[in-house]
């Protein structure tokens, strides 16, 4: 017998008593003996083993019970391992990410339109962010936004190629849901960045709180107003503002308070729709707030709704599209799954058709989200100071905005040496940028031209100085901005009596393409109507019927040029 | 598939029968290639039989974890099913490479040759039909690929794929489920029988087959991933090659003609003269190579 014999005649008994003492000691159930949990998707019955350990989740709503659709439908992974390590390859613990988020909430059979949106849209990539920060820094004699304008296209394996590149990622990116988050569960006010996180988690409900097991974050269409603060307490400042929250300077006597940042504030008088109980999704609709997957710059351009959407309903508007139709429907529908109020009427509809699909337009009412109360929608006013002659090009915003927040100064500066978190990177990174703002504070916002050219409010954006870097710059920008204050009317005088200077600037640029400072020939009308306002200081003022012919009767009366008369006219009503 | 241990030798030369002439396996002390296909062969066969009692061609996947899960040794009958079917395609292609190594095509009948190339494309049909009745997100993408392939026939083959896949690529699995099982299973033991003249295995190579299968099966999972939202569908391993190629050619080309040339040409070896024979067997033997390689490189990327 050759030794190949008696190798190949032992290996054959080894093998088989090798493999059957494997069998033995794994055992009948390897893999334990729960049965494998089953959810039906689509119609589709489908294995979800992942239940086997986590089928004590609670907190998420009817919409993603995880007892209906599982775990994996969101976060992936494989349901049909049978072991841990199995199970969780390729998983996603934030499955909301944008980079995920085609193969999670975006895909087929979920919400791919909005996935495929909100990846266009600006809170997504902040173009116009980018593009006004390379503006400011001098990088860029415009500041119209490129192809090249989005967050996601910095390389983190990369140094910023600029300082308005490096400015933007260390102090800018972490808020624009672009950005993964990192951290799993609700950070609340400090929550940032997260794709579809950013916005649609929320804390598990107190219900779901008192049952036993482990506790999920809800993941809802009911965008709650505290996952829209955390980003939009900065900057323009929307959020505190709606509430009349102001940031103040820390020595000002008027702070009362403090953000959870730690950041100073005082109180002031709110926005109408606060006071009525309105949040940030009873008038930005889905569309304009994920976008209509158009790549648009700034927030003018993609905000879907107007203030003539419910005030002025009368108005003609587009058809509907066939997708924000689809969308509104399944939004009532999860608004009734949540025991919201049955809507069945016709729906009020903005500038661009999407359903305001928690209003009837026949009954004049709206649902409030947070609530459920309705609200009557009020029309605007059929009254003088609507038609203007004079006033066409002033937008809402203009008179109905009492106050704004107005940062008088700010100074940024770059030390080199030092290292600070790049939030493009994830990393800390070389340099810093120090921040040191002025004259925090509130008044009434300036007047310019926005970039539709309707007279809006606008804010210092800023006046600023920047220093540590090779071209330190020193310019004073002026911002468009809805400060979210609506208000009664600003009086006539506040717009026409005051030092010119402090309602419309002279000096300085604008940070959007189309919007420019008030011209001479503009401050000069303004400040003629400011003579007559001294006197004739009610709107319903004959003289404010059409003041043009007013001041050519004048002219002929006085025989003399336009500023003259209105002189001659003042003098004689003084004496 | 020759066998130099069976009492009843084939009449037919070959590397194992040939004195002084051991095959490869055989020089490492393993039985020779032919017994030890064969015997994994009879092990997949008999395991088969143990999975099919749980199975659910109207809910493949699910039904297959249940039994895996909860059936008393299920996960192993499974496992052990699997891993012997590949060790049988390895063992039919390593045998096959070694006739044709060693010439022994001159050595053997053409019907007996003919049979052996006839089981080629009857094991890669079962193989494929395996994988695609796992049910699982990959198996929907084999089943259409050998769907596609059928269908690039001319004239017949919209039919055939039909018959032999089903209308719906990895939807209804009872016409493959038919087909694993019985027709194709029978065939190829008609095949079997035809190129050794017998059936029943070698009890020490089937005893060895049990053992390196059975071992894989305690510690590899057979595939099974019903992944929502999968990033790639790789297929399985022994599928490589003909992924990549079908990803650069024509699927009558790559995925028929080509095929049908290197079976051609392997079933017409002993035809040839023996010039032409040592031109075919290098061939044979790059195409063998070639093929490796893309399936070692579709496995890496």
């Amino acid at each position: 017998m050759r030794p190949g014999d008696v190798l190949r005649l032992s290996l054959a008994p080894i093998l088989t008593v090798g493999v059957a003492v494997g069998v033995l000691m794994r055992g009948a159930f390897p893999y334990g003996d729960a049965s494998m949990p089953m959810v039906t998707i689509d119609g589709q019955e489908r294995p979800e083993g992942c239940l086997r350990c986590h089928g004590d989740i609670r907190g998420l709503g009817a919409a993603h019970d995880p007892s209906a659709m599982g775990c994996s439908a969101c976060h992936l992974g494989d349901a049909t391992a049978l072991d841990e390590r199995g199970a969780h390859e390729g998983m996603h613990t934030i499955a909301g990410n944008l980079a995920i988020a085609p193969r999670t909430c975006g895909q087929q059979g979920c919400h791919p339109s909005e996935a495929t949106r909100v990846d266009r849209s600006i809170m997504a990539g902040a173009p116009g962010l980018l593009a006004v920060n390379r503006f400011t820094f001098g990088e860029r004699d415009t500041p119209r936004t490129e192809p090249s304008d989005d967050l996601r296209r910095l390389d983190p394996a990369s140094a910023p190629s600029s300082p308005a590149e490096s400015h933007v990622r260390k102090l800018c990116a972490s808020c624009h849901i672009g950005n993964p988050k990192t951290e799993v569960g609700d950070q609340g006010f400090a929550s940032r960045g997260g794709g579809c996180t950013a916005c649609h988690l929320n804390s598990p409900s107190l219900t779901d709180k008192q049952q036993k097991g482990r506790l999920h974050p809800d993941v809802t269409a009911a965008v709650k107003e505290s996952r829209c603060e955390g980003c939009h307490a900065r900057s323009g400042r929307i959020a505190l503002s709606f509430h009349g929250k102001v940031e103040l300077e820390p020595t000002d006597p008027r702070v009362n308070g403090k953000l959870p940042d730690g950041r100073p504030i005082g109180t002031t008088s709110p926005d109408v729709h606060a006071k009525a109980g309105f949040s940030c999704v009873d008038c930005h609709t889905e569309r304009g707030l994920m976008g209509d997957g158009r790549v648009v710059g700034h927030g003018f351009e993609a905000v879907d709704v107007r203030c003539e959407d419910c005030h002025q309903p009368d108005k003609v508007v587009p058809s509907t599209p066939a997708d924000a139709a689809r969308v509104a429907e399944v939004l009532r529908a999860s608004w009734r799954n949540r025991g919201g109020p049955n809507i069945e009427g016709e729906p009020y509809r903005t500038q661009r058709g999407t359903p305001m699909w928690r209003t009837d337009r026949q009954s004049g009412r709206q649902w409030l989200h947070e609530t459920g109360e309705a609200v009557e929608v009020i029309a605007a006013k059929e009254a003088p100071y609507h038609r203007l002659l004079g006033h066409e090009r002033l937008s809402c915003q203009a008179c109905h905005t009492p106050w704004a927040p107005r940062c008088g100064s700010c100074h940024t500066q770059f030390e080199k040496n030092e290292s600070q978190f790049d939030h493009i990177a994830n990393a800390e990174t070389p340099g810093a940028w120090h921040e040191t703002a002025g004259k925090n504070g509130f008044g009434p916002p300036l007047l310019a031209v926005g970039p539709r050219g309707r007279i809006y409010p606008f804010v210092e954006g800023m006046t600023l100085t920047i220093e540590g870097i090779e071209k330190p710059v020193k310019r004073m920008l002026w911002a468009p901005l809805d400060p979210h204050t609506t208000a009664e009317s600003r009086v006539c005088a506040s717009c026409h009596l005051e030092e010119l200077e402090t309602v419309y600037p002279s000096a300085g640029e604008t940070t959007r393409v189309g919007a420019r400072l008030v011209s001479n020939e503009e401050r000069e009308r303004i400040r003629r109507v400011g003579s007559c306002v001294a006197c004739h200081s009610k709107y319903e003022d004959a003289v404010f019927v059409d003041f043009r012919r007013s001041l050519e009767r004048l002219r002929g009366r006085e025989k003399a040029s336009a500023t003259d008369a209105v002189r001659s006219c003042e003098g004689r009503v003084t004496e | 598939m020759g066998d130099s241990n069976s009492k009843t030798a084939t009449p037919e030369p070959t590397p194992e029968a040939t004195p002084g002439a051991r095959g490869w396996a055989q020089r490492v002390g393993l039985p020779a290639l032919g017994a030890l296909t064969l015997g994994a062969l009879a092990i997949c066969v008999l395991s088969g039989i143990v999975v099919a009692t749980g199975f659910e061609p109207g809910r493949p996947a699910t039904s297959i974890l249940s039994f895996e899960v909860s059936r008393p040794y299920g996960w192993f009958f499974r496992a052990l099913h699997a891993w012997s079917a590949h060790l049988s395609l390895i063992g039919l292609v390593a045998h096959t490479i070694e006739y044709v190594a060693r010439r022994s095509d001159r050595q053997t009948s053409a019907g007996n040759w003919i049979a052996l190339t006839a089981s080629l494309p009857v094991v890669a049909y079962l193989m494929l039909g395996g994988r695609a009745l796992v049910g699982d997100t990959e198996a929907g993408g084999v089943a259409a690929v050998m769907h596609g392939l059928l269908s690039a026939v001319p004239m017949f083959g919209p039919a055939a794929a039909d018959v032999l896949v089903g209308a719906t690529a990895g939807g209804d699995m009872h016409g493959l489920l038919i087909h694993h099982v019985a027709t194709a299973t029978l065939l190829l033991v008609a095949i079997i029988v035809v190129h050794l003249k017998r059936l029943v295995p070698d009890a020490i190579a089937t005893a060895v087959a049990l053992g390196l299968a059975g071992g894989v099966a305690l510690v590899v999972r057979p595939a099974l991933s019903v992944t929502p939202m999968p990033t790639a569908l790789r297929g399985p391993w022994f599928m490589g090659g003909l992924r990549l190629m079908l990803e650069h050619g024509p699927a009558w080309i790559v995925g028929l003609m080509l095929p049908a040339v290197i079976l051609g040409l392997l079933g017409a070896l002993p035809l040839l003269s023996e010039a032409r024979a040592r031109v075919a067997r290098l061939v044979l033997l790059v195409a063998g190579v070639v093929y490796s390689i893309l399936a070692a490189v579709a496995g890496w990327t």
